[in-house]
């Protein structure tokens, strides 16, 4: 903001003008036909694009779950595997986009573990990575201009699968006496373990994330260790299953 | 009503006759987890049943000095029925059913034999067609016999409605969102004795025999059934 709240010298930084005088900061900016966030006066903020995962953990699937609210095991699980998908850039948002600023799908992926037998998090990677490959979403049309406000409406074309940009695989490692990499720990070995640690890589090679929900430490070639481990048994999944976007 | 639920030939929206169960698939030991598991398909509805126990109780508070503790949670997916709805543990209707479980399992489960313990069972809907009381009953029962928990008998269930002038077996949602009276029994069926009635809507008493008889035959057809399952189950290995 170009200030002329400049008196005798004195110049207010447009933070503090904002706090003191609101009306005033932001009448200066739609003088000159732009808002302080930068956007034409009848430009919408763009919809947000969304995919949720929430990963559920019944008493039903294990008796270390207690029934009740999810414990904090189930909603580290589920943020970190919102992460994923978001920074990962695992979907094409623009598939998502019925109408521009105005109707956008929601992808809700409800993952329920019924037998835990360890190493929930490469499963509900792999079911999730399936189900995002299996969707199907309708051709929707949304009414223009004056209809705009309309619902949108199920055209009779047939439905479309999204297009994944990349495709996931988690490998999870236990930290057993501090130097021992058990790759995919069961829930004994689970408990036994000193701390785990998952890599989640894509079909390039890339790291999409790496997941150490605390434990003892690890030396830092350890975790060299487990990304290597992670990165011949992703390449071999890949090459299994000739490209996993498939 | 809005639809005809039975057409003039007979058949019904599925093409079932009135007196006819849907295709009933059981697996019972699925689970190594859990100490007894069990999956029913009846038809479009998926349900599956887990029992931990007997054990020492959670909480000091709850234990009976008497008699074993049976607790019930019932889980509906979110995802088991057309329209995603993401319902809370708290939910006062999965509450009230888990409840009904519980009472209907109390009187035929021996729980005198473990005192100061407790029993659980979980039971998750994973997708829903009508008639989820009775398969959640249906693998409750098959997952406390794999439990090894004594039972004076078999507790099978089963659903009646009545429509169009007959009564209808083992009603799927579009019968039963087409405000059908539905009747749930729970039968013991060596002794043929009435564990548990459930009916929310209204029917004539001229007709409630009718629907009555109808359903303890599907109860007792379903007995056999789970008798088979039970049966099989024991001539297989359990997986390790």
């Amino acid at each position: 903001m170009s200030g002329d709240a400049a008196t005798g010298g004195f110049v207010l930084d447009p933070d503090t003008f904002k706090k003191i005088q609101p009306l005033e900061y932001h009448r200066r900016f739609l003088e000159q036909d732009v808002r302080a966030d930068g956007r034409p006066l009848r430009m919408f903020r763009a919809l947000e694009f969304r995919a949720v995962p929430n990963i559920d953990l019944p008493a039903l699937c294990s008796p270390q779950f207690r029934p009740g609210p999810p414990g904090e095991l189930t909603q580290s699980l589920s943020t970190f595997l919102e992460h994923i998908i978001s920074s990962g850039h695992i979907i094409d948002l623009d598939t998502l986009c019925v109408a521009s600023g105005r109707a956008v799908w929601v992808l809700y992926a409800d993952i329920i573990c019924l037998n835990y037998a360890g190493n929930v998090l490469d499963a509900a990677v792999a079911a999730l990575m399936a189900a995002l490959r299996n969707v199907r979403l309708p051709d929707v049309t949304v009414g223009e201009d004056a209809d705009a406000d309309a619902a949108p409406v199920i055209s009779g074309k047939p439905s479309k699968p999204i297009h994944l940009s990349r495709s996931l695989v988690s490998s999870t490692f236990g930290v057993f006496d501090k130097q021992l990499l058990l790759a995919d720990p069961t829930n004994e070995e689970e408990a036994l373990v000193s701390s785990s640690v998952s890599v989640v890589l894509d079909d390039k090679d890339v790291v999409c994330g790496v997941f150490k929900p605390g434990g003892a430490a690890a030396s830092k070639a350890l975790i060299d260790e487990c990304i290597a481990a992670a990165r011949e048994r992703t390449s071999r999944l890949v090459e299994a299953l000739g490209g996993l976007g498939k | 009503m809005s639809r005809e639920l039975l057409a003039p030939e007979g058949l019904r929206v599925d093409g079932r006759r009135p007196p006819e169960l849907r295709r009933l698939l059981t697996r019972v030991g699925l689970f190594a987890v859990a100490d007894g598991s069990a999956y029913v398909e009846l038809g479009n509805t998926k349900c599956l049943a887990a029992v931990y126990g007997p054990k020492e109780p959670r909480t000091q508070s709850a234990q009976l000095h008497d008699r074993a503790v049976i607790n019930v949670e019932y889980n509906v997916a979110s995802f088991s029925s057309g329209e995603r709805k993401s319902r809370t543990r708290r939910d006062k209707r999965l509450l009230e059913i888990a409840s009904v479980i519980k009472r209907t399992f109390e009187p035929v489960v021996m729980t005198a034999t473990f005192p100061r313990s407790e029993i659980d069972i979980y039971i998750q809907i994973l997708q829903l067609d009508g008639g989820a009381l009775h398969a959640a009953i249906n693998a409750s029962c098959l997952a406390m016999i794999d439990a090894g928990i004594p039972m004076s008998d078999y507790v099978v269930a089963c659903s009646a409605g009545f429509a169009s002038g007959t009564a209808l077996l083992d009603l799927n949602y579009i019968e039963e969102s087409a405000e059908t009276p539905a009747l749930t029994v729970a039968m013991l069926p060596k002794s043929g004795k009435l564990t548990m009635l459930n009916m929310e809507s209204r029917l004539h008493l001229d007709h409630f025999k009718d629907v009555l008889d109808l359903a303890t035959e599907g109860c007792k057809s379903l007995a056999e059934s789970l008798d088979e399952a039970v049966r099989k189950a024991c001539k297989t290995p359990r997986p390790i």
